[in-house]
Parts: C-alpha cells; sequence; structure tokens
C-alpha cells in the first residue's frame, strides 16, 4: 500500500547548470502514488537533464530530489532499486539475444527477479523474439524490450524518456495500455515527451518545462477544457455574419474560409443558433464544438509572446 | 557481485572476441612448440642449437619455454585488448547506464567487471597453457624423448621433493 501522502516523486528547487548554460532552474515537482505524470516539453527545454537528475546519472549544481520520501544525496541506491527507468537512446548488448540482456539487467538489479523474465517478455509483447539477438530488433522492439528491463524487478516508480520513440501506431497504442494497465496496478510513472496526443491519453497529471523552468502543471483534464466556441461550415457566410451579429449573446465570429466560421457562443445554446440562422435561409452542413486539445495548450504556453 | 560476475561471464561468453584471441593464443603457443621447438630440433644438425630447440618443446623446460615466450607476449596483448574492449563497449554501448540506474556506483560495477575480465583472461591463459603442454607431451613423444618434469642428468621431482622435506623441519619456529 502507498502513503499517499508522501509524494513517490519531489523535486524542490533542482537546477543544473552546464557551464555558462542554465538547463534547468529551480524545477519544484511533485507526484503521487498511482498517478501517471507526463513531463512534456520543446526540444533543448530541459526534459533529459530533469530525468538523468533524478535518476543520478548528473549531480545537481542546486536542490535536491526526493525518492519515496527518501533524498537520493544520501539515499541513492535504496531509491533506484524500488525505480524502473527507460532513457533515451535506450542501449542493450547486441550480441545477446533479449533474454540474455534481460537477465544481465536481473543480475545487476541483485537478482531475485530472474523468474519475472517470462512474465515480462510477454507483458511487452517479445516472447516470440526473445531468444533473437537484439542487434536484430527494431526500434519499436528495442523500445519494449527497455520497458521490460526497467519493469523486471517490480519498480513502485517507472522513468519513461521519451519511451514512444519508434514505435508504430499500433506499438504505440499497446504502450498506452501498459501505462494505464500499470498505474492501475498502483505504480506511478513518469513520463517524458514531445508526443502531445500520447500524454493526453496516458496521463493524468502533465508539467511543462520551457528552456529549463517549469511554466504549466496540473491535471490534464483542467488544460483539456472545452472552449465555448463552435465550428460551422454554412451555405452563405455573408449572410450567417449578418444574423450572428444580431444575436446578442454571440461573441466574436471569425470567417475560416469561403463557408467556414468561427463562432464564440454557450455550446449549450447549439440548438437556438442552429434555429437563428435557419430562420434567415442560413443551413448548417457542420456544427461542431471546437475542443481545446493538450497540443493547444502546449503551443500557447510555449510559443514565444510574440506569437501569441 | 557474484551475480554481475556471473552476468560478465554471460556477456563474455556470447561474443566473438575472447575466442578469437584465445585462438589466436594458443597459434602462439603453437609456433613455439612445433616451429621454434620440434621443426628446428628435427632439421637442425648442430648439437647445440638442437639442444636448445629441444629445451624449448620437450618436458620439464618447455614449461619455462612457454612462460617466457609465447605466453608472455600473448598475454599483454590478450590482456590488452580484452580489457580495452570489454570496458570501452560498456561506455560506447552506453549499457554502463542500465546498472547506474539500476542502484549500481559507476567505481563499483566497473571494479566488479575488471575483475570478471581477470578471471576471464587467468581461465583463457591457463587454457592455452594447457594446450601447450598437450603440445609438447604430443612433440616429446614424436621426438622419442621421455614425457617427464625429471631434468635430465639431475635430480627426479620425488628425490627433488623428498630432499624439501628434511629442511622443513629445519626451519626455526
Amino acid at each position: 500500500m502507498h502513503n499517499s501522502e508522501v509524494p513517490v516523486l519531489k523535486t524542490s528547487r533542482l537546477s543544473k547548470r552546464f557551464g555558462k548554460r542554465l538547463a534547468l532552474a529551480e524545477v519544484d515537482l511533485e507526484i503521487r502514488p498511482g498517478r501517471v505524470y507526463g513531463f512534456l516539453g520543446p526540444n533543448g527545454a530541459g526534459k533529459t537533464t530533469a530525468i538523468s537528475l533524478i535518476l543520478g546519472l548528473l549531480s545537481p549544481t542546486g536542490g535536491h530530489v526526493e525518492l519515496f520520501g527518501l533524498d537520493t544525496r544520501n539515499h541513492l541506491s535504496e531509491c533506484l532499486r524500488r525505480t524502473g527507468a527507460v532513457l533515451e537512446g535506450v542501449s542493450f548488448y547486441p550480441h545477446l539475444s533479449g533474454r540474455d540482456n534481460l537477465r544481465v539487467c536481473a543480475a545487476i538489479s541483485g537478482g531475485g527477479c530472474e523468474s519475472r523474465i517470462g512474465e515480462v517478455l510477454e507483458l511487452v509483447g517479445l516472447t516470440a523474439r526473445a531468444r533473437d539477438k537484439e542487434r536484430g530488433y527494431s526500434l519499436g522492439m528495442r523500445q519494449r524490450l527497455a520497458v521490460a528491463a526497467a519493469l523486471l524487478h517490480d519498480p513502485e516508480l517507472l522513468v519513461l524518456d521519451e519511451p514512444t520513440n519508434g514505435l508504430d501506431p499500433a506499438g504505440m497504442r499497446d504502450f498506452r495500455e501498459l501505462v494505464r494497465r500499470l498505474a492501475g496496478a498502483g505504480k506511478t510513472v513518469f513520463i517524458s515527451s514531445h508526443l502531445l496526443n500520447e500524454v493526453e491519453q496516458m496521463c493524468d497529471d502533465v508539467g511543462i518545462i520551457k528552456e529549463g523552468h517549469v511554466i504549466a502543471e496540473g491535471p490534464v483534464a483542467e488544460m483539456v477544457h472545452q472552449a465555448d466556441v463552435m465550428e460551422m461550415t454554412v451555405t452563405n457566410a455573408d449572410a450567417a455574419l449578418e444574423v450572428l451579429s444580431q444575436i446578442d449573446w454571440v461573441g466574436l465570429v471569425t470567417r475560416d474560409g469561403s463557408d467556414r466560421l468561427s463562432v464564440e457562443a454557450p455550446r449549450a445554446r447549439a440548438a437556438e443558433l442552429s434555429r437563428a440562422l435557419a430562420e434567415n435561409q442560413v443551413y448548417l452542413s457542420e456544427l461542431r464544438p471546437r475542443e481545446t486539445t493538450l497540443e493547444d495548450f502546449f503551443l500557447e504556453v510555449t510559443s514565444p509572446e510574440d506569437k501569441r | 557481485m557474484n551475480l554481475t560476475i556471473n552476468a560478465e561471464m554471460l556477456k563474455v561468453g556470447k561474443r566473438w572476441m575472447p575466442y578469437i584471441l584465445f585462438v589466436l593464443l594458443v597459434a602462439g603457443v603453437a609456433v613455439v612448440v612445433w616451429l621454434f621447438g620440434y621443426v628446428a630440433y628435427k632439421e637442425d644438425q648442430n648439437f647445440q642449437e638442437g639442444q636448445k630447440a629441444l629445451r624449448t618443446f620437450a618436458y620439464p623446460w618447455t614449461i619455462t619455454a612457454l612462460l617466457d615466450n609465447g605466453q608472455f607476449w600473448g598475454t599483454i596483448i590478450f590482456v590488452a585488448i580484452f580489457t580495452s574492449s570489454t570496458m570501452a563497449t560498456e561506455y560506447s554501448w552506453g549499457t554502463v547506464r542500465q546498472a547506474i540506474v539500476r542502484g549500481q556506483s559507476r567505481a563499483a560495477y566497473l571494479a566488479t567487471k575488471l575483475l570478471g575480465t581477470t578471471i576471464i583472461c587467468a581461465a583463457a591463459l591457463l587454457g592455452a597453457l594447457g594446450v601447450g603442454l598437450l603440445f609438447s607431451a604430443w612433440a616429446s613423444a614424436a621426438a622419442g624423448q621421455p614425457i617427464t618434469l625429471d631434468v635430465a642428468d639431475g635430480p627426479s621431482v620425488p628425490e627433488l621433493g623428498l630432499s624439501a622435506w628434511p629442511s622443513l623441519g629445519d626451519q626455526p619456529r
């Protein structure tokens, strides 16, 4: 059982400087047990640096990391034994089979998990190719092998750096399902990615990083809210503009093409809108609410000020 | 540590390089025993040169001959290539990160790896020496020389043991 009061992963004012370049600036993150946390950011934003600091591959310039309530400066080995990681540019021994690579990982993990090799291979769908040499694997198979290696010692926290890179659409779907299954089993998952659609479908919470600073953080549901904007295709755009300008609860109307309009209006009044247009001999061939995706939100907060 | 060494054996055991190096090591031993020893002994009409060649492949001199010549140079090449390769590939493949993110310290992991490499090198060298001794027995038999550890015209191995025995009792306590 998890103690839900203790964050599985917490960073406090975590900073990293490479020479004069500040890669990470006083980042505070907090991830609760059983949550899937998406860590988003443009290329070079500091995602991999943050992950390297969390896993002890780099030493921070300032701040510290706590895993399972333990300060990694004093308990790194203990913390990492409870953590599974898939790093960007996954590395395995090319001359060994997938199964033998997992045997090596099991040995490095301190043993006791060799009996789980078959189970994790099955989980990632590599059982049939387990005896093939790793050098013959596709990128997607390597990613899956990395996930299997990360799951081998049954960790409480999974840290995944760009885990869906190289996966085909079916592989991505399988991976999404796997992550949700793991979260359902009580695992906490920290995923860094720039695939916004994937993160939107997989994650409970999201943190967005830009130029080393966390600029937004919160539940995905709050970021992907439904905007009161409707998009419509009409038979006569000029007439529609005339009608809409006379309705007091309709806000800004934008013409997107010859017959397409974006209308700021309450979603609940879509039927009234349709009737008002029809009464003026303007007919709709399409009417749908505009949904704000995580991509919209991400682009809004990460694009330069002058482009917003 | 045992598990990590076992993992090292698994990794090394499935590479071609150690086997190729071992074959080269055995080839070096074969050159010493057969070419510099047996063939030279058979072809050399000069007594002194013949005796020199005999001492390269016949017991018990072949043991020192193997350790002094082929084994020595073979050892350096074998250890240098093997160690640098196993260490370098951990970094070039990036696999050392697999160990670090599993809670192993870099120093401890590399030290264990070095220990595993040392064990493998020692096993390879002893193996090559063993093959060399078998070659020597074969060459000695082919040359009609006795297969014995006794030095010609000197004390036998049992005599050496017996002569050493009383001296042990004379050691000051």
